[in-house]
């Protein structure tokens, strides 16, 4: 079990580690994408009140909720990080924030192409859609700080202790967020999941969720190898891989 | 007294006391730009007493940021805050000490000058009340969310601009709650839970803020 | 005086890096009261770097610095007890007066000595300016009232960086005549500067080496 987890913690052996998992991934992902869209775009039904427009929640639902737990893990791979000084967790922890700025940023874009006919207008102070918003801000403010030091280890650990507030914060932020919006708007239509859902509706969301998840996986173990290669670039077996091929 | 911490917040106080850049300038940017919102929205007084809570609370909020800079970056670059650690100052010391430095030059006339903008903008004395209480619990905690971005960007070219990216965002549950509690007392309302999230959130910061600082700190000078 | 004569420092196989690749070929060195050491090297051989890691301000070296046989960050209250360090960064406050600057680092001592600080600007010959803002000085007065905290703040180990610069002659003598008496009661220094150095007793010489680690990784990267 140690060893395991010091092999983890190693940049070299991770790499290959994910070489060997990434064909899984990236095939996997094609399936359930193609398994969770067909069911979402074909195989369910409309929505009584909303139409077809329902079925942008098979995008947004899924992004929403990785977009809240990738700051969740680059936060806490970034504490691990810092606390024992591991460096493969600042790198997947700086590996995360792209992805899960990304997601943020489709979430909210689905959100107003949803709420145009919806609510009639693209944007509305929404908590839903504010909380995101304030979460893309997070994620830029991680990556802009992280982009600003020259020295990398000193970036990684900056940014490490921000994505930490940052991690303290949300909760609050969104509470507060929550908060407000009851105060100025009462109860809003606003609710994308309705409180009860048709089976093969809940079963293309399910499948999509997943889709995401594998998918996040995929781009994740891509990234960090990429960030891997960049960072060992003085080390002997990086030097012999892009020799040798 | 002599206990370091002390001679700490006292120098702080004096060395900005003398350039009164940091003292003055926020304040008068208080005041201005509170004083841009008659002219770009409306002057109609109804209307501004419905906007003074936000408009005080965010012109507050940008001081507060804007002083930020006055209490680390000359102490980073001259070698002061080194020094500081090297006579064995807990980085921690030094961020609560420079942040009580900070609330006491720039948050507490902001609190004192606050009933006057709300003169001008026709609230209550009631809610002028309400707006001195959340501002004198709010803003030690913007002061203490504010220094851990301000440690983070020390060694940094345009620190400036990248410490309102990662601060405002987390100043934003104090901005709720203190706004609204002014609203709600100048709408009758009670307020008494907005003003004790506020001191929760106060609590919490004076917690966390001076250890996530003190980090901070060392990543920039190390 | 409040020295220890038995104070140890030792340094085993230190390299500072920068950007990960290390500054200078790793050095070894010890030194106990009485001994003085001057870092030699080129610019941007890494002479700043290590006094920061020797003062436990910078953590990116590998390697030990032990202080009396303990690791100086195990051990910090009692190292930092005995460690004056003055960088290019003097750590003097522009707005504050000379005296209320040495003032307050003896504060952070727990120690207050007003005729020390006196007695120290008089033999740097600026005790006239006492009263007068840091922000006035001159970039000379400046290293000057710098200086002057290692005769009001008696701790055993100076580290001083390029503590000659900007100083004239004058200042140059007194820094020398300073720094044998230092080592004659018992203290220990760590310097660094161009200059070669004559007038401090049993100065040894310590020269910074690159590595050639930069070069090679150069050439890497032109043949991939």
């Amino acid at each position: 079990m140690w060893t395991w987890f010091y092999q983890l913690a190693s940049p070299k052996w991770f790499y290959q580690f994910s070489n060997k998992l990434l064909p899984w991934f990236r095939a996997a992902t094609f399936i359930l994408f193609a398994a969770g869209l067909a069911l979402g775009l074909l195989f369910s039904p409309l929505d009584y009140q909303q139409g077809n427009t329902v079925r942008i929640l098979y995008i947004h639902v899924p992004a929403a909720f990785l977009s809240m737990f990738v700051y969740v893990l680059m936060a806490l791979s970034g504490g691990i990080g810092f606390i024992w000084r591991i460096k493969m967790a600042h790198i997947v922890s700086v590996s995360c924030a792209p992805i899960g700025a990304i997601f943020t940023l489709l979430a909210l874009i689905t959100g107003a192409i949803w709420g145009k006919p919806t609510w009639g207008t693209y944007w509305v102070w929404d908590a839903r859609l504010t909380s995101f918003l304030i979460l893309l801000f997070l994620y830029l403010g991680f990556m802009a700080l992280h982009n600003a030091f020259d020295d990398r280890k000193t970036a990684d650990r900056a940014a490490a202790i921000l994505a930490l507030v940052g991690l303290v914060n949300i909760p609050i932020i969104h509470f507060s967020v929550e908060w407000w919006n009851s105060l100025h708007q009462g109860a809003t239509i606003s609710k994308f999941e309705k409180p009860s859902m048709d089976a093969d509706m809940l079963k293309a969301l399910l499948t999509m969720i997943v889709a995401f998840q594998v998918y996040f996986v995929t781009v994740l173990l891509q990234r960090v190898k990429a960030e891997i290669l960049l960072r060992e670039k003085l080390s002997g077996w990086v030097k012999k891989l892009v020799t040798n091929q | 007294m002599s206990s370091p911490l002390w001679s700490l917040v006292k120098r702080e106080i004096s060395v900005v006391l003398r350039s009164q850049s940091e003292f003055v300038y926020p304040l008068a940017f208080f005041i201005i730009v509170t004083s841009l919102f008659p002219l770009a929205v409306t002057p109609d007084p109804v209307q501004l007493a419905f906007l003074a809570p936000g408009i005080i609370w965010v012109a507050a909020l940008l001081s507060i940021l804007l002083s930020l800079n006055g209490f680390y970056q000359a102490d980073y670059e001259e070698g002061g805050l080194e020094q500081l650690l090297l006579a064995g100052v807990p980085g921690s010391s030094i961020v609560i000490a420079k942040s009580a430095a900070n609330w006491l030059v720039t948050g507490l006339p902001l609190v004192m000058i606050a009933p006057l903008i709300g003169v001008l903008f026709n609230i209550d004395m009631q809610a002028n009340w309400v707006a001195m209480l959340s501002l004198l619990l709010g803003t030690p905690t913007l002061c203490l969310i504010g220094s851990i971005g301000m440690c983070l960007t020390l060694g940094l070219r345009n620190g400036g601009v990248l410490l309102t990216l990662l601060v405002l965002p987390l100043f934003i549950p104090v901005l709720i709650f203190g706004a609204s509690a002014v609203q709600a007392a100048s709408i009758g309302l009670d307020y008494s839970g907005q003003l004790a999230i506020l001191g929760a959130l106060l609590i919490l910061s004076i917690i966390l803020a001076p250890h996530a600082g003190a980090a901070a700190m060392k990543i920039s000078i190390d | 005086m409040q020295q220890k004569p038995d104070n140890r420092l030792k340094i085993e196989n230190l390299t500072v890096f920068r950007s990960e690749l290390p500054l200078f070929e790793p050095v070894s060195f010890s030194m106990k009261a009485g001994e003085a050491i001057q870092i030699k090297g080129t610019n941007g051989s890494g002479k700043t770097s290590l006094l920061r890691c020797l003062c436990g301000l910078s953590h990116r070296h590998q390697g030990l610095i032990r202080w009396n046989d303990a690791n100086i960050d195990d051990v910090k209250d009692d190292f930092y007890a005995h460690l004056l360090y003055i960088g290019h960064a003097l750590g003097l406050k522009p707005k504050l007066s000379i005296e209320q600057n040495l003032d307050f680092y003896q504060q952070l001592r727990f120690t207050q000595d007003q005729a020390i600080i006196l007695q120290a600007l008089e033999q740097l010959k600026i005790g006239a300016y006492h009263d007068e803002l840091v922000g006035n000085l001159s970039a000379g007065q400046k290293r000057r009232v710098a200086l002057a905290r290692i005769i009001s703040e008696p701790v055993s180990l100076w580290v001083l960086d390029e503590p000659m610069v900007a100083l004239d002659v004058e200042g140059q003598a007194w820094l020398e005549r300073a720094c044998n008496q230092h080592l004659a009661d018992g203290g220990m220094i760590i310097l660094t500067s161009h200059q070669t150095i004559e007038g401090i007793n049993g100065l040894t010489e310590l020269r910074l080496n690159e590595t050639n680690w930069k070069e090679t990784y150069l050439m890497d990267e032109g043949l991939a």
